[in-house]
């Protein structure tokens, strides 16, 4: 028992110290690009155009590639048109973009099925 | 804080097996110290196996459950410790340039905040196994400097007695613990 003892004050002195609950970060949500639009006017080349809200609220924006559950960034754009090329034909690729704020804030991806 | 709660029960305990020492006689000493080291086994001497009993299984219980309870805030202090890390050096990711998903940003806060009330409730457990654990302890060791050595004599009378007083009948019972 005495060993038990000393053993909890062992562990209880030699364990991590709680740390004070940080304070909210101050940063935004950034704007969201919506109605994401692709073309494709030519083979294994996309035309990808979307809208925001506030565009001065951006820096630049992500364009990905989405498959699987994971985006694979494939090139940013100062605004809102982005020319993507593939080198294979790929049938129903999805194309992602999100809007990074001036504060370096990435938005969620809006996305969409190229033709 | 805890440092000086641990020494704060410590002393309490050695003050009442000091002071029940130095009261009690020569043979009941060796009880003491029996249930200094072993809560119940001071009464398993004395010969109350039943108090014994109870001690004993109530130390095991609470101090099984200190340790658990120990440990268990350990890991949550340890998971809450790692996400609030993460979340602070965002701050810092983001004035240096690094893009940081908004979405990861708030799933860190929230699930810091779960682990911060997982590591308050497991505190809550732990420090309440303690009180339990301490009281248990104590009032083992009050228990045996009190308490005279069974000498069987009352085990001897029966459970449940009876008697006549002039014309009425007294029937009468013994508890013995």
């Amino acid at each position: 028992m005495i060993l038990g003892l000393l053993a909890v004050t062992f562990a209880s002195f030699s364990c991590e110290e709680r740390q004070d609950f940080p304070q909210l970060l101050n940063v935004s949500a950034p704007p969201e690009p919506f109605n994401l639009t692709i073309t494709s006017p030519a083979p294994q080349q996309y035309d990808l155009a979307w809208e925001i809200s506030d565009p001065a609220a951006v820096k630049l924006y992500r364009v990905y590639i989405v498959s699987f559950g994971t985006a694979e960034l494939v090139g940013t754009a100062d605004t809102t048109q982005f020319l993507a090329q593939t080198i294979l034909p790929i049938q129903g690729i999805v194309f992602g973009v999100s809007a990074v704020s001036t504060e370096n804030v990435e938005s969620d991806l809006a996305t969409a099925v190229a033709p | 804080m805890r440092v000086r709660w641990f020494h704060g029960w410590i002393g309490s305990i050695a003050f009442t097996v000091l002071c029940g020492v130095s009261t009690a006689s020569a043979a009941d000493t060796g009880a003491i110290i029996r249930s200094l080291l072993l809560p119940g086994s001071g009464q398993a001497q004395q010969g109350h196996y039943t108090k014994a009993a109870i001690f004993a299984g109530a130390a095991v219980v609470t101090g099984v459950g200190l340790v658990l309870s120990q440990v268990h805030y350990n890991q949550a202090v340890e998971r809450f410790n790692g996400l609030r890390e993460t979340y602070v050096g965002y701050e810092g990711n983001l004035q240096e340039g690094t893009v940081v998903p908004y979405s990861e940003i708030t799933g860190t806060y929230s699930d810091m905040q779960d682990a911060y009330d997982d590591s308050e409730t497991r505190e809550t457990w732990r420090n309440t196994f303690m009180v339990a654990f301490i009281v248990t302890y104590a009032a083992n060791l009050v228990d045996v400097i009190l308490s005279e050595p069974d000498t069987g004599e009352r085990q001897r009378e029966a459970p449940v007695g009876m008697e006549l007083r002039g014309n009425d009948i007294r029937l009468y019972g013994t508890l013995h613990f």
